[in-house]
């Protein structure tokens, strides 16, 4: 079976980084988007469809009660993308997914959630209505937490949301980590018209101050799908941490090499009813972290932080170069970028007339799935679980002796 | 945070050796850390979550029991060493510090090896003396400092 960091290098040999993506008028210093490209597109589009869409059609998420375990029931004939950090919103606990995960087609499963409002109760066989985005600031906090431990505390998670709405002075009194999004709503409009998505775009590089954010995903139909959600969760961390620095393009370049050899000393991690659709794997070297999802032999979902801490250089100082890149960046690839707009065009009409013939081969279950082996599992894995008498000791030893 | 805790040691051993130079209080310092953070620490760890007792009292009961475990440590060997009471009252106060300390490193350790991380072995064994031989810097560099002085004195007349 290949390693997720030859998936990575067989996937990254078609992209490369389109011209850099920022605010002339430098009303964003902060934020410099490198869209992710693919060298050529396959005629067929996907045949998975994300979260947000497949709930309009029929995938039912309710609440098991569980704080770590939302029911997810799809019957639809096609596989589902549950992504990394998703926040599933209805009149319950909001909840954030732990992993990217696909739920195969017609498949009722149980899938791995944080909870991200700590102070509001779970209701049982609660619906969940909508998925929204998630800051980076937490996603980065839970990738490392995942790759570091093989888990995330929740404890932790609470600590970080705490922390993170009162740096942003966010009001909420249910300590729900969506209401950043409230808080910055009318500049998240304004300036996402700054980044659009591009034909045929399969990801993002979002430099946000000292910070790398990635995402990419297999097929450019599921990023369209997705992209507020994926620009969101990095401009509300540029407009909620303003800075006149951003990470220069050098440090961009390499970015995808770094994931390469960052993944290859990765670990899976799975859904115990989803174990047999696709394999999510995370990765943790030096300032990187991340997660990748691949099914039979193909990178669906890739998400990872890189601090570039000490890197970030004044806006100001890097404009002409990058309006120079983004000149030559849109000259050199000039054909490139005509054919996938050709190419993307086809595959999105042959996509939309797929997605309107997407109906649910059957009805949903009105009661929660519980995956009662996991429950059992979680329960007594959290009773035995050894907790560290003070954290920040526990973060120091861990910081101290890992090589 | 690790130069604070140094530094911190080196003090208390420097403010030792003003106190009472006689090195049973320094070698009860630098032993009880370092004894504390190698053996009370894992053994803690270990006893704890073997005999599942943190699922009582809301895993409050952590703290509790790791500082009985040190303090009846050293209240054991006082039993047959006789020591004096400031330096039963410093044996007690640095091994509990230290357990707390090796309990918290042993989950740290274990953690990483059960995560893609990898372990220093070399940090996670030299750490804990580097600690006791910090507190015995602290004692000796006063010595020396007065040592220092007296010589430059003498030569200067």
């Amino acid at each position: 079976m290949a390693t997720l960091a030859d998936t990575l290098r067989h996937s990254f040999e078609d992209l490369l980084l389109g011209p850099p993506q920022f605010d002339p008028t430098a009303n964003l210093p902060n934020m410099v988007v490198y869209p992710v490209f693919p060298t050529h597109l396959a005629p067929d589009p996907p045949d998975v469809v994300s979260l947000t869409e497949a709930m309009r059609r029929g995938v039912r998420l309710s609440d098991t009660g569980i704080v770590t375990q939302v029911h997810i029931d799809n019957p639809l004939p096609t596989a589902v993308l549950v992504g990394e950090s998703d926040i599933l919103v209805g009149p319950t606990q909001l909840r954030a997914v732990q992993f990217s995960c696909l739920v195969p087609p017609g498949r009722r499963a149980s899938i791995p959630v944080n909870c991200v409002e700590a102070g509001q109760p779970t209701v049982y066989q609660a619906q969940f209505t909508d998925t929204a985005a998630c800051p980076w600031y937490l996603r980065s906090f839970k990738l490392e937490q995942l790759s570091r431990h093989g888990d995330n505390h929740q404890h932790r998670i609470w600590d970080r949301i705490k922390a993170y709405l009162h740096h942003t002075g966010t009001v909420s009194s249910t300590q729900d980590v969506c209401a950043v999004f409230d808080q910055f709503g009318d500049d998240l409009d304004d300036l996402s018209r700054v980044f659009p998505l591009q034909p045929g775009q399969v990801g993002c590089v979002s430099a946000v101050g000292q910070d790398l954010f990635i995402e990419i995903f297999g097929d450019p139909e599921i990023l369209e799908e997705r992209y507020d959600q994926v620009l969101h969760s990095a401009l509300v961390e540029a407009i909620a941490h303003p800075t006149r620095e951003v990470t220069p393009a050098s440090q961009v370049d390499g970015v995808l090499d770094e994931l390469i050899d960052a993944s290859r000393s990765s670990k899976v991690v799975h859904s115990r009813s989803l174990r047999d659709s696709g394999r999510t794997q995370i990765f943790n070297k030096g300032a990187i972290a991340g997660s990748g999802l691949v099914s039979e032999g193909r990178l669906v979902h890739l998400t990872a932080h890189k601090r570039c801490w000490g890197f970030g250089r004044a806006f100001h100082e890097q404009l002409p170069e990058l309006k120079h890149q983004r000149s030559e960046r849109a000259k050199e690839h000039a054909d490139l970028f005509a054919q996938l707009d050709d190419d993307y065009t086809r595959r999105c009409k042959r996509y939309r007339s797929f997605l309107r013939k997407l109906t649910p081969s059957r009805t949903t279950s009105a009661k929660p799935y519980v995956d009662t082996v996991s429950k059992d599992d979680s329960t007594e894995r959290l009773a035995t679980e050894p907790l560290p008498l003070s954290n920040d000791l526990h973060e120091f030893f861990l910081r101290l002796f890992r090589r | 945070m690790a130069s604070s805790l140094m530094g911190g040691v080196f003090a208390i051993g420097f403010l030792i050796a003003w106190w009472d130079p006689h090195p049973k209080l320094i070698l009860t310092l630098a032993i009880g850390l370092s004894c504390g953070m190698l053996l009370l620490g894992p053994y803690a760890a270990a006893a704890l979550y073997t005999t599942k007792l943190q699922q009582v009292w809301h895993g409050h009961l952590r703290w509790p029991l790791c500082l009985i475990l040190a303090v009846s440590s050293v209240v054991l060997l006082d039993a047959f060493l006789h020591w004096s009471t400031p330096q039963l009252v410093l044996a007690a106060t640095v091994a509990s510090v230290g357990t707390v300390f090796g309990h918290d490193a042993s989950l740290a350790v274990l953690e990483l090896r059960g995560s893609a991380g990898r372990v220093d072995p070399w940090m996670v064994g030299l750490f804990p003396a580097l600690v006791g031989l910090a507190a015995l810097a602290g004692y000796c560099s006063l010595g020396f400092a007065i040592g220092a002085y007296q010589v430059t004195r003498a030569f200067v007349g």
